[in-house]
């Protein structure tokens, strides 16, 4: 069987196809959503999860967060005594998603679809599918976010013809693609995005203001306890403000109380920048798709982000239109990757549907170019494969030197729109020998294959000799080799996972921690003692004690939660 | 075997597909696919598909005119099938919305602001500042109007086309602006969709690029240029002398970019001043010496003098002392025996050229060459004498020779101006007429010429200025010339200046019978076709020729049938195989419904000419409208098609000529239609082919197929008054009766006489 994640900036979830359907899948919580975070445990077992993310406050040295970021990138993180890659951390996630399906399947799970925002560039998809391995799981496929989306969506609407467009503003990154759905195929039209856009920068937009308002100095932004306590509250304050009208964020440090009222509109106005940027994506997606807004049918929002009003109000006035939101937008494409999984597994009940992709950027190479009066100009940027071209797809374009006799040629791969080589995304560098003939006889045929999961394969041949060359885009920054991979996935194996029967627990805890760090004279003291009493019963590891002492415990929190500060609730709404 | 194209074979599709089931074809065929192991098999589905489509939209347009024997019912329009497969699924109604119209006009409000603001700050002076640009453009985009997508986009292509219309005072600094703004720089395909503007602007941009790609010292040379291509006042000839370089590099390298950021007529003034100056005078600059001013001794007229070869001589040796290792200039020590020899034989070929004899001046030219290779006006009279004799390539040939060989030699130009019009390549005509009056200020027959480019161009009042300043020059230059002003006073309505002319015309060269042709011609395009036929004979008494009595024939009333006959006989008695004639008799036969008679007057006239001739078109056309009349359909078509197979049956032209005949005369109009459309397969954008295609749908009836085809012709030259009065008849007669006074309102204010025109066909509003 095989499984459908997303692996999200903020939250991962993992679905399967079953009985016609996607559903998703559970984790020892009782939750879908995990959230996307890592924390190495006072004995070394490894926390994922929300409990993870409450040590984000409590123990920020040993937590991470938001590493998806990094995916693609040599930047490691240091938990505690060791450094991790945005892979292992991303691994660790996978593995924790992994054992719930397995508890719930009754079955390994050994094969996964993982979705990648379709902006993801190669050397980004190499590194989700490192993770996948590295968590033990085959990876045959990746799948776009706002295509999983489609997917999802569309999979009820199977026996319509429509045209929509899917907006998808996560934690991390802003993907939009447009789709035509007929005779049940989905067909990618044209995709766009911004890797650096998310949920999260509009946090920093609050966070920033809250800077601002209080005449913070910038210096304390280097204070993790801190910095972290007030990304919690500025998630919450950001969350609330989609419900009412006003919310606030208290924070005190130093014994001096910091505050800042903030409503809606406010909001909107500090994020204005980050909205204009939402605009542009959308806009290019739609003159790709060569569609005026007006001729879709509808607009699907995906990614928590979109959950904001002023998200909404945006989508509305660029298209007129108010978006559809039958689909919970934080699960929308996780169960889109569950019916991909249903498609590779060629499920009866999916028998009539089919999807198609595109590619999201040009690729190309690096070329001169001959001017009229037979100067060269170089630097230029040649595409071979346009951006939105249905995948997957191979081109070949011969080139010439430029000069005769001429014994080498280096070909530098680019990904990227601008005209100058030098704006875009270098992916690789390939030199060929040349036979060292006339300029006419000296062509190369350099093809390059884009597959369905989004990799490049470059190839180049000598059209004299047929000889020829593949480029192995790998040894970059921010790649592993096969063999890096299959070192690390044997360090990985030998760290203990926090057994899964006490996670429930080990989560109440580490939430009770996060208060107690909150708390303050009397009430500290004695929410401490209330923290030990539960700490002993766990000990006894007596089920029919144990049950009603977390009960207990579990109520106060919440309880406790509510009278004081604003301080974040660990659900979602 | 299979005969259906190889993309709808892989589709498994007839001939007839339409979209619907093109796509449909391939979501079947989509499925049966394995997407991540059969790569090549999805290629070649999805090349199959792709093709298909574009196959299928190109054949919906040219589907307008086919005959409805084939099916209406698979040709179903896609909305109505999208109708009925959202009912049998019930997809919510989306939302209604604003509709797009308001975005646009708010696009277009907003930009017009930003002019009105622009306008204001520059009422001093241009506004050079890029940043002032740039906040003009980002306060424009901030406006709340702007949130629409659609809104912004039209905003976009406002300031695109701004830029794309050229230079002004300032907009080099928009351009920067803008491309800031829009950041047209950094995505390569977003300039595209801006449409020809953006295709102009991504060329630009390219070309800007490339620019700061070179050296430093070309980069601030041609920096030094473009500022003062900036300013309108003229150059020093030394100043000239030290750009000229780099201007002609920089409309090499950067032809777009440069025509938005400098003044375009400035750029090109500096060319033709360059031109003119003299050799000598260009080498100087390189030495560095001065001469004392001498007379032109560039000025060639068609009589060459013995003391102007001697001068030559003595400066030709001269310059030969005073450069060394230069670039070539007219060779050094030639023979003086030969180039005299040469002088006199372009002598000699003037004077045949004269006579009429063309064919011997083209030979004696040739000798004059052989003798002197270095002369270029004997290139430069072999081309006209070229000309003369219909040769047109060798003309060409011959006069871009001369040209290239001497940038001061008027014949060449003229020579060359005039196989541009033949190949109706006015705009270069006009350049080359304008250039050899730059040169020889005094030739009536170059303004004569020019003239005649300009009312090609629809130029009427420069047509007009030019061909009475030949007059002045020359009365006897030429009738066309009279005829030219004519037509010029017509088509502003005045009749009555316009009949001047003809009596102008008769005043000035009284002895030719091509005189008295051409005033009656006048007459007629007046409508007077009394004063034209009293003209004739005038003509017949004064300087008798057949032609004026076949003149005769045409001009008189379709009723008077023995004035016709009587006219024809008389040109037939002077020569009985005049092939005009016998086509003038064949033309009344069919219209006094003799047809059998027609036919063998036809067949009779054919039997002179060879068997691939062009002028066999004619009576082929002519037998073939009358077997039509006879109910012999079979022995039309076959000649209609034998008429277009000598006209050249890949000629566009000549199938809408076609086309034209049968349509005025309203018969065969399937034919008719099948030749025009014809002509727009080999040519899908000939303007005239499209208007024909109008006009003959009107006829048909078929009124909706019409106005989309005038559409068409108006959407590639829309001052076509024709396309325009035809679409107007069109619209009123589908009651859309605004549409229609527009049209015909339009059509009548470029063409007052169109009423008329159409009238003659049968077609009355």
């Amino acid at each position: 069987m095989i499984v459908g994640i997303d692996l999200g900036t903020t939250n991962s979830l993992i679905a399967v196809w079953e009985s016609g359907t996607s559903r998703l899948i559970p984790n020892t919580l009782g939750e879908v959503l995990t959230p996307s975070c890592v924390s190495v445990d006072e004995d070394g077992t490894i926390l994922v999860g929300r409990a993870a993310r409450e040590r984000l406050q409590t123990h920020p040295d040993r937590t991470a967060a938001v590493f998806k970021r990094y995916m693609g990138s040599d930047k490691t993180m240091r938990l505690g005594t060791r450094e991790f890659r945005p892979e292992e951390l991303s691994a660790l996630i996978l593995r924790s998603l992994k054992e719930d399906a397995e508890a719930a399947l009754g079955h390994p799970v050994t094969e996964a679809i993982i979705t990648v925002p379709a902006y993801f560039s190669d050397a980004q998809r190499k590194a989700t599918r490192a993770a996948g391995q590295l968590a033990g799981l085959r990876v045959d496929r990746l799948l776009n976010e706002p295509t999983a989306a489609a997917l999802a969506y569309g999979i009820h609407q199977r026996d319509s013809e429509t045209k929509f467009l899917v907006f998808d503003l996560g934690g991390g990154t802003f993907d939009v693609s447009v789709l035509d759905l007929f005779e049940g195929v989905m067909e990618v039209r044209a995709s766009a995005g911004d890797n650096m856009l998310g949920g999260e920068d509009f946090m920093r937009c609050l966070i920033d203001h809250f800077f601002a308002h209080n005449k913070l100095p910038a210096s304390l932004k280097s204070d993790h306890y801190f910095m972290q306590r007030l990304a919690a509250q500025a998630e919450t304050t950001k969350r609330a403000l989609s419900d009412s009208a006003t919310a606030s964020i208290r924070l005190s440090h130093d014994n001096t109380d910091y505050a800042l009222d903030i409503d809606e509109a406010t909001l909107e106005r500090i994020c204005e920048g980050l909205l204009r940027r939402l605009r542009d994506p959308v806009e290019r997606a739609l003159r790709d798709a060569n569609l005026r807004p007006a001729e879709l049918d509808n607009v699907v929002l995906a990614g928590g982000a979109t959950r904001m009003p002023m998200v909404r109000r945006l989508v509305a006035r660029m298209f007129g239109r108010f978006p559809a939101c039958d689909i919970n937008p934080d699960e929308v494409v996780a169960l889109g990757a569950a019916v991909q999984a249903g498609l590779k597994m060629r499920d009866a009940a999916l028998d009539e549907v089919v999807m198609t992709d595109v590619a999201p950027y040009s690729l190309g190479i690096e070329v001169a170019m001959e001017l009229r009066d037979s100067s060269f100009s170089s630097g230029h940027f040649d595409p071979i494969i346009e951006r939105n071209t249905p995948v997957p797809v191979s081109r070949v374009k011969r080139y010439f030197p430029i000069t005769e006799r001429q014994k080498q040629l280096s070909l530098n791969v680019y990904q990227g729109e601008a005209r100058m080589a030098r704006d875009n995304i270098h992916l690789g560098c390939l030199k060929i020998a040349l036979p060292g003939l006339a300029r006419d006889d000296s062509g190369i045929d350099v093809r390059f294959t884009y597959d369905v999961n989004g990799l490049l394969q470059v190839t180049a041949t000598i059209v004299k000799t047929q000889e020829t060359h593949t480029l192995i885009i790998e040894g970059n920054p921010g790649m592993l080799t096969e063999a890096e991979i299959a070192a690390r996935f044997i360090a990985l194996s030998e760290l203990k996972i926090h057994p899964r029967d006490r996670i429930e627990h080990r989560t109440l805890l580490a939430s009770a921690e996060r208060l107690y760090q909150q708390l303050r004279g009397g009430q500290r003291e004695w929410f401490g003692t209330q923290i030990l009493a539960f700490e002993q019963a766990l000990e006894t590891q007596d089920k029919r004690h144990i049950e009603p002492v977390r009960k207990q415990f579990e109520t106060l929190l919440n309880d406790m939660e509510r009278d004081s500060f604003t301080v974040p609730h660990s659900d979602p709404a | 075997m299979d005969n259906r194209h190889s993309f709808l074979q892989r589709l498994d599709l007839p001939d007839d597909a339409d979209e619907r089931s093109i796509r449909r074809a391939y979501a079947r065929e989509l499925k049966l696919i394995d997407q991540e192991n059969d790569a090549a098999g999805f290629q070649s589905l999805r090349e199959a598909y792709d093709v298909a489509l574009v196959w299928s939209r190109h054949v919906a347009a040219n589907d307008m005119g086919q005959p409805q024997a084939t099916d209406a019912t698979t040709v179903a329009p896609p909305e109505a099938s999208a109708e009925t497969a959202a009912s049998t699924d019930a997809t919510p109604e989306p939302t209604p919305h604003e509709p797009a119209i308001d975005h646009a006009i708010q696009g277009g409000e907003v930009f017009t602001e930003f002019m009105e603001r622009c306008l204001g700050l520059s009422s001093q002076h241009p506004i050079i500042d890029t940043a002032v640009w740039e906040r003009e453009l980002r306060t424009g985009l901030a406006d709340d109007r702007l949130v629409s997508i659609l809104a912004r986009d039209i905003y976009e292509h406002h300031v695109a086309h701004l830029l794309a219309e050229g230079w002004r005072p300032g907009h080099e600094a928009l351009l920067v602006a803008a491309i800031k703004v829009f950041e047209w720089e950094q995505d390569r395909r977003r300039v595209l969709s801006l449409g020809q503007d953006g295709a102009l602007l991504d060329a630009a941009i390219d070309q800007r690029t490339m620019f700061a790609l070179q050296t430093e010292t070309e980069q601030s040379q041609q920096r030094q240029l473009v500022l003062r291509l900036r300013e309108p006042r003229a150059p020093g000839t030394r100043e000239l002398l030290r750009h000229i370089d780099t201007l002609e590099i920089m409309i090499a390298r950067f032809p777009d970019w440069l025509a938005l950021i400098v003044s375009v007529p400035t750029a090109i003034h500096w060319r033709e001043l360059n031109e003119q100056i003299p050799d000598w005078r260009r080498k100087l600059a390189s030495i560095g010496r001065r001469k004392p001013a001498e007379t032109s001794y560039e000025k060639q007229g068609s009589s060459f003098n013995w003391a102007w070869l001697v001068f030559w001589m003595i400066v030709g040796l001269a310059r030969f002392a005073s450069h060394s290792g230069g670039e070539s200039g007219s060779p050094a020590a030639m023979s003086t025996a030969a180039s005299a020899d040469a002088v006199n034989l372009i002598d000699i070929g003037n004077q045949q050229l004269e006579q009429g004899k063309h064919s011997q001046a083209i030979a004696t030219f040739t000798r004059a060459i052989e003798r002197d290779p270095s002369n270029d006006m004997a290139y430069a009279d072999r081309a006209m004498a070229y000309y003369w004799h219909q040769e047109y390539r060798q003309a060409k040939q011959d006069s871009e020779k001369a040209v290239s060989m001497n940038h001061a030699n008027p014949v060449a130009y003229r020579a060359r101006g005039l196989v541009a019009m033949h190949e109706g390549s006015h705009d270069d005509a006009l350049a080359d007429f304008t250039r050899s009056i730059q040169l020889d200020p005094d030739n009536a027959f170059t303004y004569y010429r020019r003239g005649l480019a300009y009312e090609a161009n629809q130029q009427y009042e420069l047509a007009r200025g030019d061909a009475e300043k030949a007059i002045r020059l020359q009365p006897d230059i030429h009738p066309g010339a009279y005829a030219l002003i004519a037509r010029a006073h017509q088509v502003r309505g005045d009749k009555k200046k316009a009949a001047e002319q003809a009596e102008a015309l008769l005043a000035a060269i009284p002895d030719r019978h091509y005189s008295y042709l051409t005033a009656a011609h006048i007459y007629d395009l007046l409508g007077r076709t009394d004063a034209a036929l009293t003209t004739l004979d005038r003509g017949d008494k004064a300087a008798p020729d057949i032609s004026l009595h076949m003149l005769r024939a045409r001009l008189l009333p379709r009723a008077d049938v023995a004035g016709r006959r009587a006219a024809i006989q008389k040109a037939l008695s002077l020569n009985p195989r005049e092939p005009e004639a016998l086509d003038l008799r064949r033309s009344l036969e069919y219209d006094t419904g003799n047809y059998k008679a027609a036919i063998n007057t036809a067949t009779d006239a054919l039997t002179d000419m060879p068997a691939d001739s062009q002028e066999r078109a004619d009576p082929l056309m002519g037998r073939g409208i009358a077997y039509a009349r006879l109910g012999q359909h079979a022995a039309a078509k076959a000649d209609f098609t034998a008429a277009r197979g000598v006209l050249g049956p890949n000629s566009a032209t000549a199938a809408n000529n076609i086309c034209w005949y049968l349509a005025i005369r309203e018969v065969e109009m399937q034919t008719a239609l099948d030749n025009c459309n014809a002509a727009l397969t080999l040519e899908p954008k000939h303007i005239q082919a499209l208007d024909s295609k109008g006009f003959v749908l009107l006829r048909m009836g078929r009124y909706a197929e019409s106005i989309a085809a005038y559409d068409a012709a108006l959407a590639l030259m829309p001052s076509l008054s024709h396309s325009q009065y035809g679409r107007g008849i069109a619209y009123r007669r589908i009651g859309k009766h605004k549409e229609a006074e527009a049209d015909i309102k339009a059509a009548l204010a470029s063409d007052n006489s169109i009423a008329t025109t159409f009238a003659g066909y049968g077609v009355k509003q």
